[in-house]
């Protein structure tokens, strides 16, 4: 390709990056997309959707990635055009808006005068020095600080407000930027991933989401406690809560003992965030008093319902199965025996003392004092690295639309000419956005700069 | 006085406004409208007492259930028609067109009716990840762009009526006294852009507070549920509706179709959503 053709692909091409054209049609390819994928329940196994609607649906579904939509090929490729265009047009438009703000037109032509959306003339008597230097004072107690030119014997006058707004339009532009660049930076260093605790117990590594492989910690996190407070007289829950402990190398890390962690307050450690997700039973906690049958001391037994305990002659016993209610006759634990020779055995443990089995079978009489659950909780650990970037693009994001469509940069010229013995007095305004409420802004003015000249003089 | 007697009586006070409204428009009476627009400051004053009190009586009831009257549908669809009459009052200070109430306060009774129909009023205490002030953040903003949202769609079909009148002359003859009382075209146009720029920030700040509340309570600030996926389809849309104005010079009848469609895209997020997907969202419902 010859180098002209080129430099001419070359500006086609930018010229259909940065259009707006191009952004109308990809904003309403995003939103069409993504009411699909509202539409087509995500996420199911391939082969769910081939059930259900067909090995021809399913195919296409496959294609397009269509079961996990907004991570898909082409999704990812209408968000990765949206920035380019985004970043094309803001490129070529800022400078231009820059330079409109920063090096105004301080001497515009009549005409060019004339054309502004809010223009006036007038005459003036007096001379043309002393009638600038009033409009000057009016002008800056009014609107804003006033820039003067003489050029030729015409004197021009300059203020502007709000200009800054200008640039909310680009703020936000950047701050999508900078969201979709946080996404990125999240995508690639971050991780996600879930532990279960039970109650007492601590662990090194998390389980993560999509590799379905483990990842060390780095520490240790220990779940002292964890409750279900519910509103009082209902079955409704109020709070899930778990007491963690973070240990390095086994010790506690001081101020990150029995910290509460619960729904909406998550726990921070090193980067990763640990959020109240889940919660369960681990097992039940038995209580027993237990009596030999030999005659001798009772003594107190605590076990879990998925451990065997030992006992003094050195059988041991297990919970086998628990009965919240027997018969009307209460709780009910069954145990199974185990007996140094190899023996079984089994025993009933009840909690009223009248149905104790007394029988000769087994040497030791239970008697079911109490029962506990013991829970494990479910807490999702996450590391996102792109999160700070996130918040930052959403301030800049609301900064930017309130910048742009809440304020507006508006312009006042004055041009004055001596004609004939009078000075001739232009004056036009232009405001970007609020027209309205300026030309009533710029009527005043007007009315003032032609009644007040007399008035303010001393 | 409850809050529910409050609301009850918003209701009725916007009953009456709506039907005095009515007859202005018939009649082009132009006290009939002063006195509308009275009856749905009465109304609106209720209706916001009515939140607030309902807020205080939450917080009276035993058992730590107080929380910010948003939690359910009943109280959101209160809140929804309490913002819809505040963006109509506001522009009603500006422009002084009553005929506007005529399209505004059906919208602000089918709120108020589905409320009662739905006999949720009970206040209920919150599950566990509603409770976060961000909720309170999230849906007041949400709630006032719906608001905004809801001006831009009304004065968009004054808007179409208005042109589509105007190429058929036989409508004309009958609805001239009627079309008469709405703002000229231009002034319609001009609302429809200033609803949306006004509406389109607070929007922003709506799915902001929202993603920072998902962060905290799932550790998430986007997960495309179907919620968040829809109210980033209505920002899309008003997104390209101010482009299309600002920067391609769009307006009239191109607009107004584009400020319908980003209002019916702001009905699904806000109902069709909860009706007809499943979310984390769901219990809005
Ligand atoms: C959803 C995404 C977008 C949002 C929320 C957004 C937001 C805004 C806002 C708030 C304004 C201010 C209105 C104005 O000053 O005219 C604006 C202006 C503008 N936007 Fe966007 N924008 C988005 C995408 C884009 C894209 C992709 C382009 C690329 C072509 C673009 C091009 C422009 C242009 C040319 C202006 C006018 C700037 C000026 O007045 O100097 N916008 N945008």
């Amino acid at each position: 390709m010859n180098p002209g053709r080129f430099s001419l692909v070359r500006a086609t091409l930018w010229n259909s990056l940065r259009s707006l054209k191009l952004t109308l049609v990809t904003l309403f390819l995003l939103a069409g997309g993504s009411v699909f994928g509202t539409l087509l329940p995500q996420n199911l196994p391939l082969s769910e959707y081939q059930h259900r609607l067909g090995p021809v649906v399913a195919r296409i579904i496959q294609f397009f990635q269509l079961h996990d939509m907004y991570h898909s090929w082409w999704f990812f490729g209408l968000l990765g055009l949206f920035a380019a265009n985004l970043a094309a047009c803001s490129l070529h438009r800022l400078p231009g808006v820059w330079a409109q703000i920063t090096t105004p037109d301080l001497t515009p032509s009549a005409t060019r005068l004339q054309s502004r959306p809010q223009y006036c003339s007038w005459q003036e008597p007096g001379a043309v020095d002393g009638v600038a230097q009033n409009f000057t004072h009016l002008i800056r107690r009014r609107f804003a600080d006033v820039r003067r030119t003489e050029k030729d014997g015409v004197i021009w006058l300059f203020a502007q407000r709000q200009a800054w707004s200008r640039f909310g339009a680009y703020v936000t532009h950047m701050a999508i930027l900078i969201i979709l660049l946080g996404g990125v930076v999240g995508g690639i260093w971050g991780f996600r991933g879930y532990v279960t605790i039970a109650e007492g117990q601590s662990v090194d590594h998390l389980i993560l989401q999509t590799a379905q492989s483990t990842r060390p910690l780095g520490f240790s996190v220990r779940c002292d406690q964890f409750s279900v407070d519910y509103y009082p007289g209902s079955d409704r829950p109020r709070e899930f809560r778990s007491l963690l402990t973070v240990l390095e190398n086994g010790r506690e890390v001081p101020g990150q003992v029995r910290v509460p962690v619960r729904v909406n307050h998550p726990l921070h450690y090193r980067g990763m965030t640990f959020y109240q997700s889940d919660y369960g039973v681990d097992a039940y906690v038995f209580r027993f008093l237990v009596t030999p049958q030999s005659g001798g001391q009772p003594f107190d037994l605590v076990m879990s319902s998925d451990k065997t305990a030992s006992l003094p002659d050195g059988a041991s016993v297990a919970v086998a199965g628990y009965v919240p209610d027997f018969d009307g006759q209460g709780p009910v634990a069954g145990l199974e025996i185990f007996y140094p020779g190899g023996e079984r055995g089994r025993a009933m443990a009840f909690h009223d003392p009248e149905l104790i089995s007394k029988d000769g079978a087994s040497p030791y009489a239970f008697r079911l004092m109490s029962i506990e659950q013991r829970f494990y909780t479910g807490l999702q650990v996450n590391s996102d690295p792109g999160v700070p970037l996130v918040w930052f693009g959403c301030l800049l994001l609301v900064a930017g639309t309130l910048a742009a469509f809440y304020f507006s940069h508006q312009r006042l010229w004055v041009q004055l000419q001596e004609e004939n013995g009078a000075i001739h007095v232009l004056l036009a305004g232009h405001a970007h956005r609020q027209r309205e409420a300026f030309a009533q802004r710029f009527e005043n003015l007007s009315r003032d700069l032609q009644q007040g000249v007399s008035k303010e003089q001393p | 006085m409850t809050s529910f007697n409050l609301l009850s009586g918003a209701t009725s006070a916007y009953f009456l406004a709506f039907w005095l409204m009515v007859t202005y428009a018939a009649l082009h009476r132009e006290v009939l409208g002063r006195i509308g627009v009275g009856f749905t400051w009465l109304g609106f004053i209720s209706h916001g007492a009515g939140i607030g009190l309902r807020w205080y009586e939450s917080y009276q009831l035993p058992g730590g259930v107080g929380h910010a009257p948003f939690a359910n549908f009943y109280e959101s669809v209160v809140f929804f028609g309490w913002a819809i009459v505040l963006a109509f009052l506001l522009l009603d200070l500006r422009l002084r067109r009553r005929v506007l109430g005529v399209f505004v306060l059906p919208l602000v009774l089918v709120c108020m009716g589905w409320a009662q129909l739905s006999g949720r009023d009970a206040i209920e205490p919150l599950m566990p990840a509603l409770r976060s002030r961000w909720l309170t953040y999230h849906v007041i903003s949400c709630f006032l762009a719906y608001g905004a949202f809801a001006m831009s769609f009304c004065v968009s079909a004054m808007y179409l009526l208005k042109q589509t009148a105007h190429g058929d002359a036989r409508g004309v003859g009958r609805w001239r006294g009627f079309l008469n009382l709405f703002p000229d075209s231009d002034t319609l146009d001009d609302i429809n852009y200033r609803a949306v720029a006004v509406g389109f920030p607070i929007w922003t700040v709506g799915i902001v507070t929202g993603a920072a509340w998902a962060n905290y309570a799932w550790g998430r600030y986007w997960s495309w549920d179907p919620k968040e996926t829809w109210s980033l389809i209505v920002w899309f849309v008003y997104a390209a509706f101010l482009h299309a104005r600002l920067t391609r010079g769009w307006t009239g009848r191109a607009t107004a179709w584009l400020a319908i469609g980003g209002f019916a895209a702001t009905l699904f997020c806000y109902l069709g959503v909860n009706l007809l997907l499943t979310g984390l969202h769901s219990y809005g419902g």
